[in-house]
């Protein structure tokens, strides 16, 4: 039946080839206009099914919460110029309304002015309450030491977790703030130091900014949701223009990360590395084909026959999912590199027959009636190999087996069909130039066939090498690490991935979070208790950071209360006494000590940015030997002109010896500092309770849902999420939570638990389906798995090669192995096709021909998958070096062990290297 | 008389039964390995920053009372150098000393099952412990080999009445020494949180010695090595050592 039709396709072609160039250019004109408006998408959740809870719950929490989603301005510079910039470009991007809801790069100023004291923990209102009781200057300094030996010295692990860090840097940066103020007071005093005091002690910087102040934070609230992939893309490229003209006017440096600009650098990326190794790969083939042919008119027909198989799938992978996902973008290039194959068969056998001195129809007849069968086995083996996983639960990969299941299947019908009617419209227009055509040369390659011949005679010594090789490569497979950073897969270089990086270090603070909503305030408040203890979560934001639960609210009220009335009743001093001045300068003695041992518990602890931080304010000792210690001194140096002598230090020795004129001036920053100090403190002891409804549009918005009926929870990461074993604990930890956790880690984590089972099942479907294929084919077991075994073993050595060369497994190289499975199939099925055709003793003939095609084949699909080596995008390249690996390994497998398992079931039949089939034994 | 084999078999398997140990006579005597009346040592601890780096703290440590008493101090970097730990009543009673500024602060009694500064070891972790004693149910639930040594395996379980943050331990002691090699310690939502492997173990002074110990926070991916320089089991404290006024001599 598949002979007739190939015979009849021959007949035709050779018969009427106008005829049939007419249909082909009506298919491919069709096909156009449907490829024409594919859609590219890089979103990770259309990976995803579409119907998993985790990615409903996500897209729910992105349309009813504001601080879902985000952008961040990432600036550094100087700490004096970066609010300039923040206050500069916030209100442009403001202005971009059909992107942008809200830019976040202040602390809600009003609301803590008027409530920070009910949002203190209770423990810390009755540790540090103290601290808001007396306005004086020498009241506040010494309860400002009782707390911190309260607080962070009498128990050691107060500055070991992330969120008790990131307090005690703040506290810190208040009393960098305060000591600035206090030590230009006491020689120039300018009126507004005193009130500017008191507003950095007890409210600190307002904007988010790193320990250093040298680099500043804005989140950008978008009006979209990200997976909208053409919004990313216009907002990225509308508000990184506004963020980079307001950084040229001020003099900082900023750039923008996040999902949404993370988003547009990788479809960026891929968009132009997928159209670079395309054509790269396209031209490769083309020089390869004309090198081992010495022909250019057929290589070239047999590239536009290529092309228009590709401008078929495209077309037809339109109507099958409309747009092309993160995995299907690569179609063009795979199937340049897998569609040639059948291209190179067809012309193969085409020249070999013409060069027997057959005519054009003969030739065309043989061609699509004995190699066109092997074409359709192989083609189809390839289809049904990716076509399996269309059985998969994740979108990405059923959409990826059904586009190159169905493009492997249309390049194979564009080979059978262009190519011979391209063929024979050449081989007719030199006929009627009067040009005579020359005789093809002979461009079989010999040396392949005599080294099949020896390699069937001495199949004992094949048969032993190929095992010792493959367990020598499977031991070397068993040895092969796993590189779970999923940024080693992002193109290097790019800005957002730079700026989170740096973001990560500088404010450890990464911008990919995770979601949990609570249906009640209740239990909000239980899940924000429950995350804060999870061993992997870093920070976590919630609606109790400024609602507390009534419960507690009538605990601090109480104690609010209190310190409101003692504050009321204390007395702002017009004068300091000589045992004032004094009580002054031990104090100022006493919080550097506090200081300095905060120091000493930090080098302990790794607190780096503690150290460096405590660094500023009362110096370090030069550090000797501890080259991460030197390290951070270097980074020191940088900012202060003596290391030993910090901000603090200096203030003290000032202390030590005042003149009266700076006794003066002290008294002069007293008396504006303790009223400023004694009102802001009563301002924010407020004993009021908190309700959702005094909260600020701009919190509520963030945390509660539009109904009002439900809370979000953003648990920030310890650690980078793209370490694969950090994810897998943080998803876990997230699961056992809440099953309403979600956000991109989660996300990320289940589609990589769907592509590991999808791509199991699919790849043993894949290997019992070709088998059967193959049986169906050749009506035999034993050749189907005689064209299997190459594959199999191929595989092993396939991982062991990659292990030899130094590469690790990453999360995209492992669906390589699928791949390979429809890929290295092929080589096996045209050698035993060949065999069937020529004889089971024909090893010389077969490998001297096909032998030839498949070693072409091979190479084009390596040059295909090797030219992902140069993409940006890692992950491809990673993929890309995989196959090539493959391809070669199936090839060398495939030559080394077919005429080696044929010598032997030749030598059980007694026919010696002369005879003997298979079947037979 | 075809029995008689089978029977010498099943006798030798009684025998060795009836030798094995029972669980709680290991962990008592793998307790006293590692609570020698009193020494002296000088050991490193390696510690991994808050920006990725591995810091090197080397200090002295002193015990006496079986180890119920302990004095640690550091000696490296030099930021640091002179800071000093007191423990005393199985680290019940915690105080420090800075040397920058001559001070001593006692710290909070809750410290003791808090993480000593930046490793993943405990204070308690420093000092004896009745913990296995008063705190843990165990049991003998098996053989096993740890490089190349046979060990029993022991399961120890919170008693009811604690409240400890790792309610499972599981440890390997080897039979030859009742030296401990491995311990895999469970927290309260069943996962393994954290390994300690103890290596390099020399026999000093009749007693063996691990060298080298390696917590491992399997949840955190942070580890803690500490590595013993030098050991000496003749020490003696000289009286008032162990003191919060020796803190600053």
């Amino acid at each position: 039946m598949r002979k007739k039709i190939l015979t009849h396709i021959a007949e035709f072609t050779s018969q009427s080839p106008w005829w049939m160039l007419g249909i082909i250019l009506v298919i491919t004109i069709g096909f156009a206009l449907l490829a024409e408006r594919l859609e590219f998408s890089t979103s990770i959740t259309n990976l995803m099914p579409q119907d998993d809870p985790m990615v409903k719950e996500f897209d729910r929490i992105m349309e009813e919460y504001a601080g879902a989603a985000s952008m961040m301005v990432v600036a550094e510079g100087d700490p004096e110029t970066l609010p300039v910039f923040a206050n500069t470009v916030a209100p442009r991007i403001m202005d971009q309304k059909q992107y942008v809801k809200k830019v976040d790069y202040k602390l809600p100023r009003d609301y803590y002015d008027h409530h920070a004291l009910m949002l203190m923990k209770s423990s810390d209102l009755d540790n540090t309450g103290d601290l808001f009781t007396d306005p004086n200057l020498t009241g506040f300094l010494t309860h400002l030491n009782d707390s911190f030996e309260k607080e962070y010295i009498q128990s050691d692990e107060k500055i070991s977790g992330q969120e008790q860090e990131e307090g005690v840097l703040r506290l810190l940066d208040g009393i960098q703030s305060f000591t600035d103020i206090l030590t230009a007071a006491v020689d120039a005093p300018r009126p507004g130091q005193g009130e500017a005091a008191a507003e950095a002690v007890l409210v600190g910087d307002e904007y988010y900014r790193s320990w250093d102040r040298e680099m500043l934070i804005m989140q950008i609230l978008p009006d979209f949701s990200w997976l909208d992939v053409d919004k990313d893309v216009a907002a990225t490229d509308t508000i990184e223009a506004i963020v980079k003209a307001a950084a040229e006017q001020t003099g900082v440096q900023a750039g923008l990360t996040g999902i949404i600009p993370l988003s547009r650098d990788e479809t960026m990326s891929v968009m132009n590395d997928s159209w670079t190794y395309t054509i790269v790969a396209i031209l490769l083939i083309f020089l390869l084909f004309i090198l081992s042919f010495r022909m250019i008119i057929s290589p070239f027909l047999s590239i536009l026959a290529l092309i228009l198989g590709i401008i078929w799938a495209m077309g037809l992978s339109w109507i099958l999912v409309g747009k092309l996902n993160l995995m299907t973008s690569m179609m063009g290039v795979v199937l340049a590199g897998l569609g040639i194959d059948f291209s190179i068969h067809i012309i193969a056998s085409y020249t070999e027959m013409r060069q027997r001195g057959e005519d054009v129809a003969a030739a065309l007849r043989f061609t699509l009636a004995k190699t066109g069968q092997g074409i359709i086995t192989g083609g189809l083996t390839t289809a049904a190999a990716f076509l399996t996983m269309v059985i998969s639960n994740n979108s990405g990969m059923k959409e990826f087996g059904l586009v190159l299941g169905t493009g492997i299947i249309m390049t194979m019908v564009a080979a059978l069909v262009v190519l011979p009617t391209l063929l024979v419209l050449r081989e007719r227009l030199l006929g009627r130039a009067g040009r005579k055509d020359r005789p093809a040369r002979d461009v079989s390659y010999r040396r392949l066939g005599q080294t099949a011949d020896t390699l069937a005679r001495y199949w004992r010594w094949g048969l032993a090498g190929s095992i010792l090789i493959t367990l020598f490569m499977a031991w070397r497979a068993g040895q092969i690490t796993m590189d779970y950073n999923y940024l080693n897969m992002e193109p290097v270089g790019l800005e957002s991935v730079k700026l989170q990086n740096h973001m990560i270090d500088k404010l450890n603070l990464s911008s990919d979070y995770s979601f949990i909503t609570a249906p009640t305030l209740e239990e909000a408040y239980d899940l924000t208790r429950r995350a804060k203890k999870m061993s992997t979560a870093g920070m976590v934001r919630s609606i109790a950071d400024f609602l507390p639960p009534e419960s507690e609210q009538r605990r601090r009220s109480r104690r609010v209360e209190e310190i409101r009335a003692a504050m009321e009743q204390a007395q702002v001093r017009k004068d300091f006494s000589a045992g004032e001045y004094q009580t002054l300068v031990r104090e100022i003695d006493r919080l550097e000590m506090n200081i300095i041992e905060i120091q000493d518990m930090a080098v302990l602890g790794g607190q780096d940015k503690v150290y460096l931080k405590t660094g500023l304010l009362v110096g370090v000792v030069p550090e000797e030997e501890d080259t991460t210690l030197q390290h951070l001194q270097r980074e020191l140096s940088a900012k202060m002109p003596d290391i030993t002598r910090g901000k603090l230090s200096v203030l003290r020795e000032k202390m030590d010896a005042l003149t009266p004129a700076q006794k003066e001036n002290l008294l002069s920053f007293q008396q504006e500092f303790a009223p400023a100090f004694q009102s802001k403190v009563l301002a924010m002891a407020n004993p009021e309770p908190l309700t959702i409804a005094s909260l600020p549009e701009s919190i509520r918005n963030q945390f509660v849902g539009k109904s009002g009926k439900d809370f979000l929870i953003t648990v920030f990461p310890k650690n980078n999420v793209w370490e694969l074993r950090f994810l897998k604990h943080l998803s876990q930890d997230l699961e056992q939570l809440s099953p309403r956790a979600t956000g991109m880690p989660p996300v990320f984590y289940r589609l990589m638990g769907y592509i590991a089972v999808d791509g199991r099942r699919s790849s043993l479907l894949a290997v019992l389906l070709i088998f059967l294929l193959l049986i169906v084919d050749f009506g035999s077991w034993r050749k189907a798995l005689l064209a299997l075994s190459p594959l199999l073993v191929g595989m092993i050595w396939m991982v062991g090669t990659m292990e030899l060369v130094g590469y690790q497994l990453t999360l995209l190289n492992i669906m390589a192995l699928p791949l390979i499975i429809g890929i290295g199939i092929d080589d096996g099925v045209h050698i035993v096709h060949r065999y069937n055709v020529e004889g089971n003793d024909a090893h010389r003939g077969v490998f001297a021909s096909t032998g030839r095609a498949i070693l072409l084949t091979s190479l084009t699909t390596m040059i295909g998958f090797g030219s992902f080596r140069y993409a940006a995008y890692r992950g491809m390249g990673s993929m890309g070096m995989a196959l090539f690996i493959g391809v070669g390994t199936c090839f060398v497998a495939t030559v080394w062990l077919i005429p080696v398992l044929m010598g032997w079931w030749q030598r059980r039949n007694g026919s010696g290297a002369q005879g003997g089939n298979p079947d037979q034994s | 008389m075809k029995n008689i084999p089978i029977l010498f078999c099943l006798l030798g398997v009684w025998l060795s039964a009836q030798e094995q140990p029972d669980a709680r006579e290991i962990v008592n005597q793998m307790t006293r390995l590692l609570n020698p009346a009193s020494s002296r040592s000088t050991m490193t601890q390696t510690i991994q920053t808050s920006s990725g780096q591995q810091r090197t703290l080397e200090f002295d440590m002193y015990t006496a009372d079986s180890g119920r008493s302990v004095l640690l101090r550091y000696n490296r970097p030099t930021s640091v150098k002179g800071q000093t730990f007191l423990m005393l009543n199985n680290a019940e009673d915690i105080w420090t000393y800075f040397p920058r500024t001559r001070r001593v602060r006692k710290l909070a009694s809750s410290s003791k099952n808090q993480k000593v500064q930046g490793s993943d070891f405990n204070f308690s972790d420093f000092s004896s412990s009745d913990m296995w004693e008063s705190d843990y149910t165990v049991h003998l639930v098996g053989d096993s080999v740890i490089h190349k040594d046979r060990c029993w395996k022991i399961e120890a379980r919170e008693t009811p009445s604690n409240d400890n943050d790792y309610p499972r331990i599981v440890l390997f002691v080897r039979q030859t020494d009742y030296s401990p090699l491995l311990m895999w310690y469970f927290n309260r939502d069943g996962r393994h949180e954290k390994t300690m492997t103890f290596n390099h173990i020399e026999t000093i002074d009749g007693i063996p010695t691990a060298k080298a110990m390696h917590m491992r926070n399997e949840l955190e991916f942070s580890e803690t090595s500490m590595e013993v320089i030098d050991i000496d089991y003749h020490w003696t404290p000289p009286p008032g050592f162990f003191s919060e006024r020796n803190l600053k001599k």
